[in-house]
C-alpha cells in the first residue's frame, strides 16, 4: 500500500540537504533507538529524520510526501500506548532537536515553546515569575510538549487543573503535505472551528507540532501533601469519593496499593508504611486559608472512613519524597519483577471499589500479581501486571489479563484510556467503546487535516493489522517487556 | 439566531427545545448528561441542589439552552474562574446531516479515547452536525461569593488597580470594568460608588480567604483614594447576571461587538474604541474583561438609527483592524436585522481556513445546516 518504504540514495541527498547531514540517520544500527517507545510493541524505521525549526519540518514532510513513504512523529518516546512506532516502517520525524522556549511573556501569563521542550523545563523557566505549567505527567522530567499535545497527557495534577488540552491556547502544526499553519491564537478565541481542541489528543495521526503557546498558572500560595494509610483498600477508595462529595476538589488525590507500596519502599524509600494495604497521597494547593481549612476536613474524613494515619508532609522535602515514590513508582517495578504491563483504564470515581474488586479476580485467575497505582481523584486507574517473559506464554497472557480488566473498565461506564492513548495497544478495543458510525465520524478529521493513509499509520483506529505487512522487525504482540524506567 | 451572518440560502429552523430531559445526573461523580434543549437555568438549578455547578454562562439563561450555548461557546465574566464552554464538556452525541447519530468522550472526567469531537463541535455554530446531548463535568459550588464594586475616576484608574490585583496574585473569579453609560443599564451597584468608572470583582471560595482578598482590596483601594462597596443579599448574582445580559433587551437586538485581545492590550483597545467611535459621535456602552483581554461594545437600535448601514460596517471594520494588529480578533456577537449581512461579524478567516472548508465538506457537504453564517460564510 506504500511505493516506498526504504529511502532511495536520492531521498536521503535531498533531507540531508534540508536538516544537515547529520541530523538524518540511517545506518541500521543507528535506526535500533528509534524503534521502540515504552509501550509493547517495536519496529525498525527505515530513516529517522530530526528537523531543527518549522521550515525544516515543512520541507522533511513535502519530501517525504514526494517520495510516498510513511511518516511517524515522535518526541522523547515515553508513549505507553505505541504512538510513536513507525508501523508499516518508513520515515520518523523526531522532534527532539527543537527545544527552545520562544518567549515566557509572564504578564499575560503564555509561553511560546517548540515541541521538543521537556515538560518541566517549562515550568522550571517560568518559577523565577512566580508560574508553572499545570499538565504534569508522572514522566515531567522525560516527555516533551510536542508528545503531550500528541497525547492530551494528563498527570497527577489534573484533577484540580484538567489535561493538556485546556492548558494549550494555540498550536503552530505542519500538516502532512507540509503546509505550516496556526490552530487557534494565543486568546484562546479564534473565532472558526476549534481545530487546536480535535488535533490536540489525535495522537500525530493529523500532523506534527511544530509551536505550541501554553497557558501558565499563578504558583500556588500554599501546598500541603497529606498521607493518609488504610488497611483495606475499599476503605482508602471510600475516603476518595467521601472527600470530592464533601465539595473539595484536591490538587491531586493518588492511590497506591500495597504491592506498588512494597515496590516503592523496596527501591525508593519514600516514607509508606510497608505493612499498609493501601495510601492515598493527597495534594492541597491554594490559598493558605482555603488549604488549612480543606487539610483539616481531608483528614478527618480519612479518619471517619477508617484510616490507620493520616500524617501531613511537614517540609517541602517530605513532600517531594513522598512524591518521587508515587512518580518512580513503575520504575521501582523493576525492582520486583522481571517484567510489568502497565494499564490504563477510568472508571467512575465511585466506582473504584468494585473496580478494583474484579481487577483482583482476573489477576488471581490468570495467576500474576497486579500492583494498583490510581489517579484516585479522577477515576484513572493504572493497573500494573507482573510477570516474567520467559515463562512461555506469559507475555499472551497478560495481554488477555489485561484487555479483560479494561473491559471491567468500560462495562463500569468509564474509559479505555485516560491519559496513554489508544495507539497500537488498544486500537482494536475502540469498537467496545465506539460504534462504526461514531469511528467513521472521527476518520473524517484525517482527510480535514490532509493525512492520507501514510501519515502514522495503523494507529488508533481498528483493524489497523494492515499496515504492518511488508514488516521485517514487526511486533505486533507483547514480546518484549516495558523498557525500564516506563511512567505511569 | 443572534451570532452569525444570515443564512445564504433559503431555510427552515430547526428547535430543539423538546430534548429537555436530563439522562443522568451523578452528583458524587460531579458529571451530567443533559439532551441540548435543556436551558441553562434549569440546569443549574438541579445541580446547586446539591452544591454543584456547571461552567457555562450566558444571556437569559431561563431561555439559553445547552445546545445554544455550546454552538457559539461564548466566554462569560467568569472565565478566569470556570475556564471556557469547551472546556466542561466531556461527552457529546450530535446528529448529522444524513441523520446519523454519533457519540464521542464518555461520562468520565479523564478520557482520551479517540479523537476529542466534542472540541469540534462546541463552537462551531451547528455548522458540522447538530449538538443533541452532552455530558458535563461539574464543579462544587464555592461556599463564599462576594461582590466588590469600586468606583473609579477613569478607566486607566480602574485598569492601574487590576494590575495590581494581578500583581498580589489575589484568585478573582471574574473582573468587569464598566462605563457610565452602562452603569446605568446594568443595576446592582451602590449609588455612593457611581463614578465615570466601575470596577467590579467577584471573589469565590473559602470565607477566610475570601475575606482577606477583600481586605487586600480594600486597602489598595484606600491607597488610590477610589471608594468601595459590597454587593449584599442576592445583588451579586443580580449583577453579575446583568453583566452576562450586557443590557439585551430581549427581541430586540442592539449592536453588540466583542474585541478580544492579549490581557496587555486591554486598554489599547479599549482606547481605540472610544477614539474611533468619537469620530463618528456615536459612544456605545463599553465594558472591559482586563484579565481576559476582552472588550465588549454596545450600541442601542435607537443609537443605530442615527447612521447609515455602512457607516457601522465601516465602524466594525476599523475596530477589528485594531484588535487584530494586536494579535487578537472582533467578533459582532449580536446586530439588529437592518445590519444583518453588512456587517462583517467574523471578519477575514484564519490561517488553517482552508482545513475548516474541507472541515465542512467532510460533515456537511451539501451545506445543509447554517449554511453561510459562520467564519468565512462556511
Amino acid at each position: 500500500m506504500f511505493n516506498q518504504r526504504d529511502p532511495t540514495s536520492a531521498l536521503i541527498r535531498d533531507l540531508q540537504a534540508v536538516v544537515g547531514k547529520s541530523y538524518v540517520v540511517h545506518a541500521p544500527e543507528d535506526l535500533l533507538v528509534y524503534e521502540y517507545d515504552c509501550s509493547i510493541d517495536r519496529e525498525h524505521p527505515s530513516i529517522v529524520v530530526l528537523p531543527g525549526n518549522s521550515e525544516e519540518v515543512a520541507a522533511v514532510l513535502k519530501l517525504a510526501a514526494r517520495a510516498g513513504m510513511p511518516v511517524t512523529p515522535r518526541g522523547a518516546g515515553t508513549g505507553i500506548s505505541g504512538g510513536a512506532i513507525p508501523v508499516g516502517r518508513g520515515m520518523v520525524v523526531a522532534l527532539t532537536r527543537m527545544t527552545r522556549i520562544l518567549d515566557l511573556d509572564p504578564v499575560n501569563r503564555i509561553a511560546v515553546v517548540e515541541p521538543g521542550v521537556i515538560n518541566l523545563d517549562v515550568t522550571k523557566a517560568a518559577a523565577q515569575h512566580g508560574l508553572f505549567y499545570a499538565p504534569d505527567p508522572s514522566s515531567q522530567k522525560a516527555c516533551c510538549i510536542g508528545g503531550n499535545i500528541a497525547e492530551n497527557s494528563g498527570g497527577a495534577h489534573c484533577l484540580a487543573y484538567g489535561l493538556t488540552t485546556n492548558h494549550v491556547l494555540a498550536i503552530e502544526v505542519a500538516l502532512p503535505d507540509g503546509d505550516v499553519v496556526w490552530l487557534g491564537d494565543p486568546t484562546g478565541l479564534e473565532p472558526g472551528y476549534d481545530l487546536r481542541g480535535v488535533f490536540i489528543g489525535s495522537e500525530g495521526t493529523l500532523g506534527i507540532v511544530t509551536k505550541a503557546v501554553l497557558r501558565l498558572l499563578p504558583a500556588p500560595e500554599t501546598v500541603t501533601t497529606l498521607l493518609a494509610v488504610f488497611d483495606q483498600t475499599d476503605y482508602a477508595s471510600a475516603a476518595v469519593s467521601a472527600v470530592i462529595a464533601a465539595g473539595i476538589v484536591p490538587a491531586a488525590v493518588e492511590m497506591m496499593d500495597r504491592l506498588a507500596i512494597q515496590a516503592v519502599e523496596a527501591s525508593l524509600h519514600a516514607g509508606y508504611p510497608k505493612d499498609a494495604a493501601a495510601v492515598l497521597l493527597i495534594e492541597l494547593e491554594g490559598l493558605r486559608e482555603t488549604v488549612a481549612e480543606q487539610a483539616q476536613a481531608v483528614a478527618a474524613i480519612c479518619e471517619v472512613q477508617n484510616a490507620r494515619a493520616v500524617e501531613v508532609a511537614q517540609s517541602a522535602e517530605q513532600r517531594e519524597r513522598l512524591w518521587a515514590g508515587r512518580k518512580g513508582v513503575a520504575g521501582a517495578f523493576g525492582s520486583i519483577a522481571p517484567n510489568y504491563y502497565i494499564l490504563d483504564g477510568v472508571a467512575p470515581r465511585t466506582k473504584l471499589p468494585e473496580v478494583l474488586r474484579r481487577v483482583e479476580e482476573i489477576a488471581a485467575r490468570y495467576e500474576f500479581p497486579v500492583a494498583n497505582v490510581l489517579h484516585a481523584g479522577d477515576g484513572n486507574l493504572h493497573p500494573c501486571i507482573l510477570f516474567d517473559d520467559r515463562v512461555p506464554g506469559a507475555d499472551r497472557r497478560v495481554l488477555e489479563a489485561g484487555m479483560e480488566i479494561m473491559r471491567v473498565c468500560i462495562d463500569a461506564g468509564g474509559a479505555l484510556t485516560g491519559e496513554h492513548g489508544v495507539g497500537i495497544e488498544k486500537q482494536d478495543c475502540m469498537a467496545w467503546v465506539f460504534s462504526e458510525d461514531d469511528l467513521a465520524a472521527m476518520a473524517k478529521l484525517r482527510p480535514a487535516f490532509g493525512a492520507d493513509a501514510k501519515f502514522n499509520p495503523g494507529k488508533v483506529f481498528p483493524g489497523a493489522r494492515g499496515e504492518w505487512e511488508g514488516s521485517t522487525g514487526a511486533r505486533r504482540i507483547m514480546e518484549r517487556a516495558l523498557a525500564a524506567g516506563a511512567y505511569i | 439566531m443572534g451570532l452569525g451572518h444570515p443564512p445564504d440560502r433559503p431555510f427552515k429552523v430547526m428547535d430543539t427545545r423538546a430534548l429537555n430531559r436530563v439522562l443522568e445526573y451523578s452528583a458524587e461523580d460531579m458529571t451530567a448528561t443533559v439532551e441540548a434543549g435543556v436551558t441553562l437555568a434549569e440546569f443549574q438549578h438541579m445541580v446547586a441542589a446539591h452544591g454543584q455547578q456547571v461552567g457555562l454562562e450566558s444571556p437569559f439563561p431561563h431561555r439559553a439552552t445547552i445546545g445554544g450555548i455550546l454552538s457559539t461557546a461564548v466566554a462569560g465574566p467568569h472565565r478566569g474562574a470556570l475556564g471556557l464552554p469547551r472546556d466542561q464538556v466531556i461527552g457529546i452525541r450530535v446528529a448529522h446531516p444524513d441523520g446519523l447519530l454519533t457519540k464521542a468522550g464518555g461520562r468520565v472526567v479523564k478520557n482520551v479515547t479517540g479523537y476529542d469531537m466534542a472540541k469540534l463541535y462546541v463552537g462551531s455554530l451547528g455548522t458540522l452536525a447538530v449538538i443533541v446531548e452532552a455530558t458535563f463535568k461539574l464543579t462544587p459550588l464555592p461556599p463564599t461569593a462576594r461582590t466588590l464594586f469600586i468606583g473609579c475616576g477613569s478607566m486607566d484608574e480602574g485598569l492601574a488597580l487590576t494590575q495590581r490585583i494581578t500583581e498580589a496574585r489575589l484568585q478573582v473569579a471574574a473582573c468587569e470594568l464598566l462605563d457610565a453609560v452602562t452603569q446605568a443599564r446594568i443595576p446592582g451597584a451602590d449609588a455612593s460608588v457611581q463614578r465615570r468608572w466601575l470596577l467590579a470583582l467577584e471573589f469565590w471560595g473559602n470565607a477566610a480567604a475570601v475575606a482577606r482578598q477583600c481586605g487586600e482590596v480594600a486597602s489598595m483601594v484606600r491607597e488610590q483614594s477610589a471608594v468601595m462597596a459590597e454587593a449584599t443579599g442576592p445583588g451579586g448574582q443580580a449583577f453579575w447576571d446583568a453583566v452576562r445580559d450586557k443590557g439585551r433587551v430581549f427581541g430586540e437586538p442592539a449592536l453588540i461587538v466583542r474585541a478580544q485581545t492579549l490581557p496587555t492590550a486591554t486598554r489599547k483597545m479599549a482606547t481605540e474604541l472610544q477614539r474611533i467611535s468619537n469620530e463618528i459621535r456615536l459612544q456605545p456602552a463599553t465594558s472591559l474583561r482586563p484579565l481576559n483581554g476582552t472588550v465588549y461594545a454596545h450600541w442601542t437600535p435607537t443609537g443605530i438609527r442615527q447612521a447609515e448601514p455602512a457607516e457601522w460596517a465601516a465602524l466594525v471594520a476599523r475596530l477589528r483592524d485594531a484588535a487584530r494588529s494586536e494579535g487578537g480578533s472582533l467578533v459582532v456577537e449580536d446586530a439588529p436585522w437592518a445590519l444583518g449581512g453588512v456587517v462583517d461579524v467574523w471578519g477575514p478567516p484564519p490561517p488553517s481556513f482552508s482545513v475548516m472548508q474541507r472541515m465542512k465538506q467532510q460533515f456537511d457537504p451539501e451545506r445543509l445546516l447554517n449554511p453561510g453564517r459562520f467564519v468565512g460564510r462556511l
